[in-house]
């Protein structure tokens, strides 16, 4: 049977989920169109870029946040998701009701918890910062990476996808030719992993990029800022940050599509893979 | 295997520190002192010592129902809730069949787009959708509860459609291929085949994902987000944590309510003909 001509309404939807985005990226380059043909208008351009709000130290400051968040994240999931597939232990139904629970509970009430915790700190943070390994903790933009360090969501998606793809013999087998549980671990289900850790890492690192609440409340130097807080109003009303903004605006818009085209073929792979549990 | 058994339970508990850790840290201690909290009146520009700390009882959680925006901001987040639920799971359904029935081809990269809005800010993609005109009835300050939670809810499907669309062609994969085979050899049309097979074997599924999408919806919930600012700004964290605990209660049992319906409705009298059926069959 032909189906091609069913593909007309996935097709209109896709393109208008492209186009939407497309409108975003484009639509400041239309609008400073003059700046490209202008030669005094560049300059003048140029100079404003090297003396306004210093966005790329922003920029800084959100991929280390979402590079450290993302990897601290996918490290407790998987972890997590690999204890609770494979063992039979005491507390595991405990900790299956706190996963869930957690689920439940919407992020954004972490954020009052969160600020009273931080005043706590502050109050030990003279006495901490003295202590070598942990001034660490001085650092604010710890802060925002907390809320998201433990990914509930992930941890069910991966220890689905690692109950439906593994071998229980094969995990014998290793323990009878000696290899240890971290060795089991690291060499064995690891490699098979990949593509559950692939969406995984992609939701935290969305989720992490694009947050701004916390911020708010919690960093006070514009310096300090990820980018997400600075340009959250530029797109509202255009125009009112001016060329280097919206340029900013697009790379935030970016720059996850960009991580989402790097990890294409392992999440195909996820998407493609049998995930009905066997019984 | 006693031993066996010994060791692995330890083990098991060796890969689960970091989530321990992580639990205490960031879950269990920020939630029991915001518990604490909600009974005193402290401000946020004041040391947390006992004498900034005064205990009012139960007075923060009483002086909510005051607050004049609570009610409104509670039927705007409930309205925000159905509508989006609604045109998210019904359009994703569609696409997902489309997606599952389209040539093999082009199933990658239209799954890839799907994604891309899920992963894209939201404030920005707000922009574009209304520069590209989809909000023109809509006006921000004049508009009442109704009008601002369908035009909330048509930007946050435009976010999630995507990703429910790629749970849902998962979950298409698991229904068995013999069956539809044997109804399409009967006659059954594609979409006769949808509903009356392929639906029934998904409900359980959608259930789930209804209240998972509830849940994710709730955390970008404007009408929340609004009221909790006005705290913030007044410094009051008292009243701030009393408010969301108070909110978040009311919208499980919100939640909680819909599941125990649909649970009724949907799941127990196939459950019951299932049962029947097997009962004939051991007979």
């Amino acid at each position: 049977m032909n189906y091609l001509q069913k593909q007309w309404i996935l097709t209109i939807y896709t393109t208008f989920f492209m186009l939407v985005i497309a409108y975003i990226v484009i639509n400041p380059f239309f609008k400073y169109f003059e700046l490209f043909i202008d030669w005094d208008q560049w300059q003048n351009t140029y100079v404003q870029l090297k003396y306004a709000q210093p966005y790329y130290i922003n920029l800084y400051n959100s991929l280390k946040i979402t590079i450290l968040g993302t990897v601290i994240g996918v490290v407790v999931a998987t972890l997590t998701a690999y204890s609770l597939a494979i063992y039979q232990f005491k507390f595991k139904n405990i900790i299956m009701i706190l996963l869930l629970v957690m689920l439940m509970i919407p992020s954004i009430i972490q954020i009052v918890p969160f600020l009273i915790s931080i005043q706590l700190a502050k109050q030990y943070l003279d006495f901490v910062q003295q202590i070598p390994v942990l001034s660490i903790l001085a650092d604010h933009h710890l802060v925002l990476i907390l809320p998201y360090m433990v990914p509930a969501f992930g941890v069910f998606i991966i220890k689905q996808y690692l109950e439906s793809i593994l071998n229980k013999e094969m995990l014998e087998a290793a323990r009878i030719e000696g290899a240890t549980e971290g060795k089991i671990f690291r060499t064995l289900i690891l490699p098979m992993l990949y593509p559950a850790i692939a969406i995984v890492a992609l939701i935290q690192f969305s989720t992490i990029w694009n947050s701004y609440e916390l911020s708010i409340y919690t960093i006070g130097d514009d310096e300090s800022k990820p980018l997400a807080h600075v340009v959250r109003n530029v797109g509202r009303f255009f125009g009112q940050g001016g060329f280097e903004a919206q340029i900013m605006n697009n790379l935030l818009v970016i720059v996850p599509i960009i991580f989402l085209i790097i990890l294409s073929g392992l999440i195909l792979k996820f998407i493609n893979a049998d995930l009905s549990a066997p019984e | 295997m006693h031993k066996l058994d010994k060791t692995n339970q330890s083990s098991a508990y060796k890969f689960l520190v970091p989530f321990l850790i992580a639990f205490l840290l960031v879950n269990l201690f920020p939630y029991l002192t915001s518990f604490y909290v909600s009974f005193q009146y402290w401000s946020l520009y004041t040391p947390f010592i006992g004498e900034n700390i005064e205990f009012v009882k139960a007075e923060n959680y009483l002086l909510i129902y005051d607050e004049r925006g609570f009610f409104a901001s509670l039927l705007n987040v409930l309205l925000f809730l159905v509508f989006s639920v609604f045109i998210i799971h019904s359009l994703a359904l569609l696409f997902a069949k489309l997606i599952s029935i389209s040539a093999k081809k082009t199933q990658g990269i239209i799954l890839i787009a799907f994604i891309v809005p899920f992963v894209v800010n939201t404030n920005a993609t707000n922009v574009g959708l209304i520069e590209m005109g989809l909000f023109i009835f809509y006006d921000p300050i004049n508009d009442g509860v109704i009008l601002k939670s369908i035009s909330e809810s048509i930007s946050i499907s435009y976010q999630f459609v995507g990703f429910f669309t790629l749970i849902y062609y998962m979950v298409l994969k698991s229904v068995p291929k013999n069956i539809i085979e044997a109804a399409q050899l009967d006659g059954a049309s594609i979409a006769r085949v949808f509903l009356s097979i392929e639906l029934p074997h998904l409900k359980r599924m959608i259930v789930m994902m209804l209240v998972l999408s509830m849940i994710m919806m709730m955390q970008s919930a404007r009408g929340f987000v609004d009221i909790i600012n006005v705290f913030f700004r007044v410094g009051d964290m008292g009243l701030a944590s009393a408010f969301s605990w108070t909110f978040i209660f009311l919208v499980l049992v919100f939640i909680m309510t819909v599941l125990l319906i649909l649970k009724y409705r949907l799941l127990k009298s196939r459950l019951v003909k299932y049962k029947r059926v097997n009962k004939k069959e051991v007979l």
